[in-house]
């Protein structure tokens, strides 16, 4: 077993977490599960999706949730984003409960998402425009982060005129320039070719590394979770548990070509199957 | 046929048909074939036209009334349609966003939006009397129904995906409302603002028929009684003139004031 199973099963908050030195309830765990669970009411019955859903993630990690089409990766995200109001269970933001949709958690959509009538540098501001700082700080502000995702000569163009690359690339900026204590990916690059997608990859391990963010990244490709993540939650269907909580041990840069890489996903492929 | 399009400059495109309207016209009034008294000549209806726009008052009749007829009428139009927007598109918004709303107004609007307009006259004239303020009702009641009912889709067809990503980004629910919903539903408010302006126009001129001394519809009216049909012809030329550029000038307006519609529609 090359990849390293933590512990799981809820049992996250009782032991302290391997590389957490602040204690058990670590000052450093940005994101706290707690037993959520998740029922959807359809035709008259009820459904549950997401079930005893329990983990924690530390300021700077980027972990990845793997799973199949429908196990309710999206639900999970929409939960920690406060779209949603969880069934049963806790969910936390540096201690705080998540009660509504705000800044501190940001999302990127799997769809596109951005306002088809502001430009990309208009897109990028917009959640800067209702804090009180000054035209010069915002605009300086937005053009940090316009070099940082590599789109100085598209600011003014329109979503429509753009690629779906560099809309995510947008929909990236305009979440990082307000600091998010956690950064939420639902599935941002499935929509991408893959050279794209390969692009994208690097950008955001890139960005990560230079902003230090936190990340919950979801996707169903194994090959983008062993290239990107720390930790990877593997995710069960109906409902929807995480089955294992694996550490990745590979150094970066990652290459996909590597014999410790491929073994790995072969291995994580066989998890998914079970 | 797509060589002969190409050759004519698009510029020209839209006089083809009422050039060619005025050149079988003219042919038609030349032969004498039509009397007179049902189809003036178009040099009648233009000399018509010509004193009743830049004439000296009192010269002969309706010399230069235009000036007074067009503000009276602008003001009819612009006031009528000014309380449909008022009404038309918050109601329209809200309903499109808010079930209940929706629930609430839908079966009324639609009930009565099926009435047509000219079964109200008699009723308006009873309840504000011969004048600007039946006018004025006739206008508003036309002219809301198109603006609530595109106002309601575009508000509807918004995708939630928009407001979650506001909701996200920190924004409040007034500016929700400002920077993305109205925005996002902009296409289908202008398509709602012309077209009620557009028949803003149909329903001054019912309203000034009912007998008020003054306005465009009501020279129409006037000169049909006194057997002025070039004037009447005058009067329909220039309520068609004056309906395309109004629409025109909203267009414009609309373009200087909001992103949305200068970027998207
Ligand atoms: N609003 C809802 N009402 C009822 N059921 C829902 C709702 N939203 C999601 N579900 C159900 O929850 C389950 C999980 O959906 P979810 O979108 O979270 O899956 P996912 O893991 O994101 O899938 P994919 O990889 O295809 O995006 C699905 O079976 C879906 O039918
Ligand atoms: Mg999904």
């Amino acid at each position: 077993m090359l990849l390293q199973e933590r512990k799981t099963n809820g049992m996250t908050n009782a032991q302290p977490p391997l590389h957490d030195a602040n204690g058990p309830h670590g000052g450093r765990s940005v994101l706290e599960v707690k037993d959520l669970g998740r029922v959807f009411h359809w035709n008259g019955s009820a459904k549950p999706v997401l079930e005893g859903i329990t983990f924690d993630v530390t300021r700077g990690e980027l972990v990845c949730l793997l799973g199949r089409s429908g196990c309710g990766k999206t639900t999970l995200l929409k939960l920690l984003a406060g779209f949603l109001s969880p069934t049963t269970g806790e969910l936390l933001v540096d201690g705080d409960p998540i009660k509504r949709p705000g800044p501190d958690r940001c999302m990127v959509f799997q769809e596109d998402a951005l306002f088809a009538w502001l430009t990309v540098e208009e897109n990028i501001a917009f959640g800067l425009n209702g804090r009180k700082s000054g035209k010069a700080a915002i605009h300086q502000e937005v053009d940090r982060y316009l070099a940082l995702v590599g789109l100085r000569d598209f600011r003014g163009y329109l979503p429509g005129e753009i690629s779906g690359g560099m809309k995510q690339r947008v929909a990236l900026a305009r979440v990082l320039i307000l600091k998010p204590k956690v950064l939420l990916m639902d599935e941002p690059f499935g929509a991408l070719d893959s050279q794209t997608r390969e692009e994208m990859q690097d950008l955001l391990l890139q960005l990560w590394k230079e902003l230090s963010i936190t990340i919950v990244f979801v996707t169903h490709d194994v090959e983008e979770a062993l290239l990107l993540a720390d930790r990877i939650l593997v995710m069960d269907r109906n409902p929807g548990r995480i089955r294992s909580d694996l550490r990745v041990p590979l150094s970066r840069p990652r290459a996909r070509d590597e014999d410790e890489f491929l073994s790995m996903s072969r291995e994580l492929r066989a998890v998914l199957r079970l | 046929m797509r060589d002969v399009a190409r050759k004519i400059p698009s510029g020209l495109l839209p006089w083809i048909i009422p050039l060619g309207g005025i050149g079988a016209w003219l042919a038609v009034s030349q032969t004498g074939l039509v009397p007179t008294y049902l189809l003036p000549h178009p040099m009648e209806v233009a000399n018509a036209g010509y004193y009743y726009v830049f004439g000296t008052p009192g010269t002969a009749p309706y010399a230069g009334r235009f000036a007074g007829d067009l503000s009276a009428s602008l003001i009819r139009v612009g006031c009528g349609f000014l309380i449909a927007v008022l009404l038309g598109l918050p109601l329209g918004v809200l309903s499109g966003r808010l079930p209940a709303v929706q629930r609430l107004l839908g079966a009324s609007i639609n009930g009565l939006r099926a009435v047509p307009g000219i079964s109200w006259l008699p009723l308006a004239m009873v309840w504000f009397g011969i004048g600007t303020r039946t006018t004025l009702f006739l206008v508003a009641l036309a002219a809301f129904f198109p603006i609530y009912l595109n106002a309601a889709a575009g508000a509807r067809q918004v995708d939630p995906l928009l407001l979650q990503a506001g909701a996200m980004l920190g924004v409040s629910r007034s500016r929700l409302v400002l920077s993305i919903l109205l925005p996002a539903s902009m296409s289908h408010i202008l398509t709602g603002l012309r077209l009620g302006l557009g028949i803003s126009w149909a329903y001054l001129v019912l309203g000034e028929l009912s007998g008020v001394p003054n306005g465009l519809g009501a020279v129409i009216m006037d000169a049909r009684m006194v057997g002025r049909i070039d004037l009447v012809v005058v009067g329909i030329i220039l309520i068609a003139a004056i309906g395309r550029l109004s629409d025109q000038l909203l267009k414009a307006f609309m373009r200087c004031c909001f992103k949305s519609v200068r970027r998207m529609a």
